[in-house]
Formats: structure tokens, sequence, C-alpha cells
């Protein structure tokens, strides 16, 4: 029997915004995030944690090389020669419905499929897909990539 | 294939019993339609109606309005319609989605064509206040009903319902891809194969929170390919 060799990265967001400017629709929020996998593989499912619970629908644009990204909060843009390195985007959905006494919430999204190529790091960047206020600390987004890793 | 709701003076639903929906202040009802007739000016015609039953609208209604089918809301705490500017074409295939945020606000309105390939986007035309919450609800697709509300004369693809999101403009957009169970929806309908029949039976794998019924007598299979996106097999997957 083949073995999936399943595994888990998990990286925290840094630089976003904790005062005073909320965020639109298309921002970019933080910096880029680096993904260091043990192998090379296929990204099959993954989850965005909100700890400020106040995030809508998020894009994350997977890359194979680091991309130069706009500033946190400004409007979401890449270069031509950033966007052929771009292996795919995952749409995580605005996080599903929690009970009210939640802090926290959290938005999964599996059947990804993303082969990441032949490194084994890769990086993204996250994009509001709805307007909403500022975080409490530039580390409230976390994201977990669980793939499937060549050996 | 999509199921038909349509029947001139006929009263015909295809209505979904739940139990998980007891308050709705704010939240985004969607539709992928496909309009057969013109509606009169004036007309209002609901698509979705969520309340006590299939014939009473009391929480936020998803309806299409006057000859240039346009979607907007009514519920029973505004107590008027408020509309949105754009419309769909008649005899396209399209998306039609209205949310609202809580107090007393415009609710918004979308529209996407299949077959342009556009979506529009607009504030409605009065705000309205919260719907009051009614406990336990029917959720019910509505063809051509007799009486004050009016259904839809066409084909229905899939109906969902965010009970507690106004869907962004471009949270919305996403819906035109199809696969609405990625995107968190309390309430999800989809008519695999277009069967005639939907029995009455649970939905939710025993849980006995979403049963169907139908009413009237034309209710029928759409004889007309489907939306991208909304493609099933006779199995009743996703081709």
């Amino acid at each position: 029997m083949t073995s999936l060799n399943l595994a888990t990265v998990t990286v925290a967001s840094a630089g976003l915004t904790t005062a005073t400017t909320a965020y639109i629709d298309g921002d970019q929020l933080g910096t880029v995030l680096t993904f260091t996998l043990t192998n090379a593989g296929i990204i099959l499912s993954a989850q965005l944690v909100d700890k400020a619970k106040i995030i809508g629908a998020v894009d994350l644009f997977l890359f194979n090389a680091s991309p130069t990204l706009a500033a946190d909060n400004a409007a979401f843009t890449v270069s031509d020669a950033d966007m052929l390195n771009c292996i795919g985007v995952i749409e995580f959905p605005y996080p599903k419905n929690l009970p009210s006494a939640m802090v926290n919430g959290i938005a999964h999204i599996d059947s990804v499929g993303i082969p990441t190529g032949a490194s084994s790091t890769i990086y993204g960047a996250l994009v509001t897909r709805a307007g909403h206020t500022f975080f409490g600390a530039v580390g409230d987004l976390q994201v977990r990539l669980n793939y499937s890793k060549d050996v | 294939m999509a199921i038909s709701v349509a029947g001139a003076s006929n009263n015909n639903a295809v209505a979904f019993a739940t139990t998980g929906i007891t308050v709705y202040p704010q939240g985004t009802t969607a539709a992928v339609i496909f309009y057969t007739a013109v509606l009169a000016n004036g007309a209002a015609r609901g698509v979705i109606m969520t309340g006590p039953d299939q014939n009473t609208d009391d929480v936020d209604t998803l309806n299409m309005y006057d000859s240039t089918r346009v979607p907007g809301m009514w519920n029973s705490a505004g107590g008027a319609d408020s509309k949105g500017s754009t419309g769909l074409t008649l005899s396209h295939w399209g998306i039609v989605a209205v949310g609202k945020d809580t107090g007393t606000v415009a609710p918004r309105c979308h529209v996407f064509d299949f077959t342009t390939g556009v979506w529009s986007h607009g504030n409605g035309s009065l705000s309205l206040a919260d719907s009051p919450s009614t406990g336990a609800l029917n959720y019910s697709v509505n063809g051509s009903m007799t009486g004050t509300f009016f259904g839809i004369d066409g084909s229905i693809a899939a109906a969902a319902t965010w009970t507690k999101r106004n869907l962004s403009d471009s949270e919305i957009e996403r819906l035109a891809a199809g696969s609405w169970n990625r995107y968190s929806p309390d309430v999800l309908i989809e008519f695999p194969s277009g069967r005639t029949v939907i029995g009455a039976g649970p939905l939710d794998h025993g849980r006995q929170r979403m049963k169907t019924s139908n009413f009237g007598s034309a209710i029928t299979r759409a004889a007309r390919a489907d939306p991208p996106g909304f493609k099933f097999s006779p199995m009743g997957r996703r081709r």
C-alpha cells in the first residue's frame, strides 16, 4: 500500500494593521508568508485561523519564488514576473458561523490539489475579499497547509 | 438539469422546512435562475421566501420585480420592497442575490448573467429594518404562486442562504464558479438531475433538520442546458 506521506506546515501572519485604518476589499493582508515544507508535494487542504474574528473571505496566492508585494492594507498587486511564479490561489470562504461567545474563527477548504513544483519552499500572499476593521495583533492570522509530500 | 417552477395561475412551490434558521437580521440569499416570462411592471415575485410556511414571507425574501426582473428584498419589519437597479436578461441563466447588514439599511442587490459574464452590484432603493425572529422556518423556492406572493416563471438550478453574513461583492462573485458548498452557506439547495418529484425526506443525513415537499402541479424537469458550474450527471454528481 502506498503511503500518502501527509504533512502540515503552519505560518502566522506578520505586519497586519493593528490601529486606525480598516481594510477594504482587495487589500494586501500583512507581509509575504514563507512556507517551508519538508519536501515538495501537493497541497491537499488548508485552514485559515482568525484570532480577531473580523475577516471575511480571503484569497491566498501561492508562489514558488518570493514575490514583491504591496504594503499591508494597500491594494494587492504583483508584477507580471511574479505572477508567472504563481502556482495557484486558495479561496478561503468567510469563517463558518460559530457560537457568538467564541473570540476567533476558522475557514477551511479542501480539494485544493495544488502541486508545489520542485521547490519545498513556497510563498503566500493573503488578500481581502471583503472589507473589515483592523486586527488586535500583527500575527492574528495563521495559515495551515496540509500536503502530501514527495519522497 | 435544473428544475422548472412555472405555470400561470398554478400554486407551485418547492418548500424546504428547516429548523436551523431562527433569526435572520442580516444575511444573503442567492439563486441561480432562468426566466421564461416577463413580469408586469410593479409585480413582485418571490424566488425564495423564508417564513413560517410557503405562503408567508416574514423574513428577508429574495424577490424579483418589474418587467426588467431586478432583484430585491422584502420583509415584514420593513414592510416595503427595496429594489435593485439592474435586472436579469430574459431567457438567460443568471445568479440573483440580495443581502443585508443588521440595522435599518438598504440591502445590496446582485445580478450575474452567465451569457455575458457580467456582474452588477447596487444598493436597494429603500432601507429596511431587521426581520423579526420567527422561530423555526420554512424556506421555499416558489413557482407561480397564486394570491399575494408570485414566484418565477422559469427554472432554478440552486438556491442558498447565509444567515449571518451580508456577503461582499467579491464574495458574491465567487458564486459564479459553482460548488456553493465551499462558501459556508447555512442552507443550500441544488436540484440534481432535475427530479420532478422531490419526496419529503431528510436532506441532512437523518438529523431531520431539513425536509422537502412540493406544492402544485407544475414542478417539472427543465428542458434546457444547465448553467456553467451547475451541470449535473444523471447520478446527481457534477460533471
